[in-house]
């Protein structure tokens, strides 16, 4: 879960280090104050959410619900699952397979599945907006933006009238 | 700004480990920073992805998950 949610976070644009997953016993306290006494420097060397990241707050915000209704989403949450099934029956557990298949198995439905939510997002929120401007927003091809628009077209959630696409009232 | 940048901290912590670290550092009275607000879980297992999501959502800094 580590390095699945590590991806998030970088493809979103935050930096990865503002995660961590530390493991301290229960008879550990002196590591645990080491564990948090670290952290906190960390994050104070960081600085504020956003602001060594160069992204405002409301891109950031959207980024950061697109990454939201993705995980909500059974895709990625399967894939997921599917990966630690794969470990259990292998019964290798060490960090550089769980980087390897992360990487060869979900950075590509990761990255779709939150453009395509994006994709959504902005149009119910900034639109009517045209494809160019998506697509130079969430920084992909404009194909891609294409593709996820058609699916949504499908289903009754965008609307296109004069090459500007916006959201259907009843969604 | 002037003022130092006090970051806001959200930890995850597993009850049986942890969490029980967390009690007996301050039972010990060692000294740690206090920017970490805990949420106590009952097992690390809890933990999932959409959480440390929704905490950035609201404005954490940086996220701790301790098992």
């Amino acid at each position: 879960m580590e390095e699945f949610v590590r991806k998030i976070l970088a493809k979103i644009g935050i930096d990865s280090d503002r995660f961590v997953l530390k493991w301290a016993s229960a008879a550990e306290g002196p590591r645990f104050v080491k564990l948090i006494t670290d952290f906190t420097a960390k994050i104070k060397s960081l600085g504020p959410l956003g602001e060594p990241e160069g992204v405002s707050k409301d891109e950031l915000q959207i980024k950061l619900l697109a990454a939201r209704s993705a995980l909500e989403k059974a895709k990625l949450r399967t894939g997921l699952g599917n990966l630690t099934k794969g470990f259990r029956k292998e019964g290798d557990y060490s960090e550089q397979i769980i980087k390897d298949q992360v990487n060869e198995k979900l950075t590509k439905s990761i990255g779709t599945e939150i453009d395509r939510n994006e994709t959504l997002l902005r149009i119910q929120k900034q639109g009517p907006i045209t494809f160019d401007e998506l697509a130079k927003k969430i920084g992909v091809p404009g194909t891609d933006i294409e593709k996820y628009v058609a699916a949504f077209r499908k289903k009754g959630l965008v609307v296109e009238t004069d090459n500007q696409l916006s959201a259907t009232s009843n969604q | 700004m002037g003022q130092e940048f006090n970051p806001k901290i959200l930890g995850f912590m597993c009850n049986w480990c942890c969490y029980a670290a967390a009690d007996s550092a301050g039972v010990a009275r060692y000294q740690y920073p206090t920017n970490v607000r805990t949420i106590r879980l009952m097992c690390t297992g809890r933990m999932d992805p959409l959480f440390i999501i929704d905490a950035f959502c609201v404005g954490t800094d940086g996220v701790f998950v301790g098992g």
